[in-house]
């Protein structure tokens, strides 16, 4: 065995048992070594750069201790998790209003389709968003989830609702197909008060989209993202990395969103991770991890981007997630973002990431250029072409966000990393649960807490 | 000759905006001998823009010599192009006595040229751009036009 670098928790993703695990370097990668006492041994690999994997610890921020999973300590899942761990507040708040979809993904966190149907109803909902908008600091935002939201046809109220209840960002995880099929869907949703769509784009494949989701989904996600651009809703591209599938689409997403750039406002890349319904239990070669995610997007845009240009956020653990900020200029991309160097203006990073999840950097910039006259743009009389400020809007209105969080599933997970969790899953009761342990499935599939959700809701 | 006062507040503001002690007492130095500067009597204020190297330091201070902010930028004037007589302010031009106006000033930073307005007057050739102009937007722009240029 290699070198041990740091002792952690893990779970064992046969019970799903809390397990001593400890973090090893073997050959420059980093893995993560644990025991269940009934299941074995399991090594997976976490990270496979172990240089870099020290490097980025330079980026921890001080973390705000979180009030909300006090809230779990008469009756928590004491076999999987202890809430007074957790270190970090709320950033991100996912509310999921359905666990159905229109799609049967062979690969799927919630293990949706369309026999699935638990509608959580408008007083849960309610009960959610309030929670939200109680518990967790301005500005707040939520990404309304799933199973597929858009089935939902009173979706419009729910959007509305949470408006209403002072979400101050409203993102929409979807897969698409009613924002390309259903004329005027876009506005519809534009009206009602989502300020971005999470669209998973995976690639441009057909073939693959088939692996991906059952069906060939392309002409579709096109479709969806013309109809976002003419009812002005910006978009953030979410594609999943398969190993074996899209890595070699990486560079073919990020050129698509320099072309789409003013609509498509950031590629946001999930390294695959095993949750709910996986076509078979992973091996080492079915991840792709941060280090190799950020060579790939380097070798396949020519070294436009490269891997200096990316920093963790430190709003997360530091081996959750990395991010660029930048613009794209004559079809150049820009980065503003440098791990050797310091971002500069020196804005606050966190807060940049709050208010920039949902896709766009370049607003916050712009408004501290002093270009929003509150949440409006100036208007060109006041900022046209030829100024210092036209020059800000031109290039804070290409802005693209490129980002990635890989999440952690019952093989991967370490909880050093689950203790930092800024992206919380509101439970109908109102409760937080850090997303990575929401999702946290068995080898069967098995995901106590979507149980929860599901039990919670029949109540 | 005024005599240049510091606060420990505008020494944080100084080191924060990487303005030295020296390029605050020459931006004072020569508004004062110039009287290339701009006064806001009822407020006993002054106002005095240089170039000093790759940078414009723009300074106000009490006519006691205490400086209340300082601030500089990169872009450099080449022209202004125009003035909006209307529009007026309560500064006034301290070599002629005039009230000064809103003015568009071109400034050029690595080789782009981009308009900003500016307080200024017909017979100054001082464009006096406003702090929240010059610590905002023109700082945002050059440093996108910096990354922008790989410089
Ligand atoms: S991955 Fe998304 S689109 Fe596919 S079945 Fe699951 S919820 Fe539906
Ligand atoms: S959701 Fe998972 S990957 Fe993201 S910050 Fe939380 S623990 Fe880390
Ligand atoms: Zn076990």
């Amino acid at each position: 065995m290699g070198e041990v670098i740091g002792e952690t928790k893990s779970l064992c993703p046969v019970c799903l048992s809390l397990v001593e695990a400890q973090r090893v370097v073997e050959n420059g990668q980093v893995f993560l070594v644990k025991e269940c006492p009934d299941h074995g041994l399991f090594k997976v690999p976490v990270w496979d750069d172990a240089r870099y994997y020290s490097e980025v610890e330079h980026y921890d921020h001080p973390k705000v201790v979180p009030q909300v999973f006090k809230e779990w300590e008469k009756d928590a899942p004491s076999k999987m998790w202890d809430p007074s761990q957790q270190l970090q507040s709320t950033c991100l708040t996912v509310v999921e209003v359905t666990d159905g979809c229109n799609l049967k993904c062979p690969y799927c966190f919630a293990s949706s389709d369309s026999s699935k149907m638990t509608n959580l109803d408008m007083e849960t909902l309610r009960g959610m968003f309030t929670a939200v908008s109680t518990k967790v600091k301005k500005p707040t935002v939520v990404q309304i989830s799933g199973g597929e939201p858009t089935i939902r046809n009173d979706l419009p109220e729910i959007v509305a609702m949470a408006k209403g209840l002072k979400i101050d960002f409203i993102q929409l995880n979807t897969n698409g197909v009613r924002l390309a099929k259903e004329d005027g869907y876009a506005g519809v949703m534009k009206k009602a008060g989502v300020d971005s769509v999470y669209l998973g784009f995976d690639t441009f494949d057909r073939e693959v989209w088939k692996k991906i989701c059952g069906v060939d989904l392309l002409d579709l996600k096109l479709k969806a993202v013309e109809n976002c651009r003419r009812a002005g809703l910006p978009i953030e591209l979410v594609p999943k990395i398969i190993p074996g599938l899209n890595v070699d689409q990486i560079g073919k997403i990020i050129e698509f969103a320099k072309k789409n750039i003013g609509i498509i406002k950031g590629v946001h890349f999930q390294p695959i991770s095993y949750f709910g319904r996986v076509p078979a239990e992973p091996k080492d070669e079915n991840y792709i991890t941060i280090p190799s995610l950020l060579r790939e997007i380097e070798r396949q845009t020519g070294g436009e981007i490269t891997p200096d240009d990316f920093i963790p956020t430190g709003c997360a653990d530091v081996h959750c997630d990395t991010k660029c900020f930048g613009f794209v200029s004559e079809g150049r991309f820009v980065s503003l973002t440098k791990m050797s160097g310091k971002f500069s203006p020196d804005l606050d990073i966190t807060r940049t990431v709050r208010e920039g999840v949902y896709g766009s950097w370049g607003n916050i910039l712009a408004k501290e250029a002093g270009l929003l006259d509150g949440d409006q743009p100036m208007s060109d009389k006041d900022c046209g072409c030829g100024t210092w400020m036209g020059l800000v809007k031109d290039l804070t209105l290409n802005a693209l966000t490129i980002s990635a969080m890989h999440f952690q599933d019952a093989w991967n997970i370490d909880y050093g990393r689950l203790r930092n969790c800024c992206i919380h899953e509101v439970m109908p009761d109102g409760r937080f649960v850090p997303f990575c342990l929401f999702n946290a499935s068995d080898v069967r599939g098995r995901a106590p807490f979507r149980e929860l959700w599901c039990a919670q809701n029949r109540k | 000759m005024v005599n240049v006062v510091i606060t420990p507040t505008v020494a944080n503001l100084l080191k924060e905006r990487g303005i030295t002690e020296a390029n605050v007492k020459e931006t004072v130095d020569y508004g004062e001998s110039t009287k290339d500067k701009a006064v806001l009597p009822a407020e006993k204020l002054n106002w005095a823009v240089k170039r000093i190297g790759a940078a414009t330091f723009a300074v106000q201070y009490k006519d006691s010599g205490e400086v209340t902010t300082a601030f500089s930028y990169k872009v450099a004037l080449k022209a202004i192009t125009d003035f909006v007589s209307e529009d007026k302010t309560d500064w006034i031009y301290a070599k002629t006595n005039e009230q000064m106006y809103r003015i568009r000033a071109d400034m050029e930073y690595i080789g782009v040229v981009r308009a900003a307005s500016a307080w200024g007057c017909k017979s100054s050739p001082t464009a006096f751009i406003e702090e929240f102009m010059a610590i905002k937007t023109i700082a945002i722009a050059q440093m996108l036009l910096e990354k922008k240029k790989g410089a």
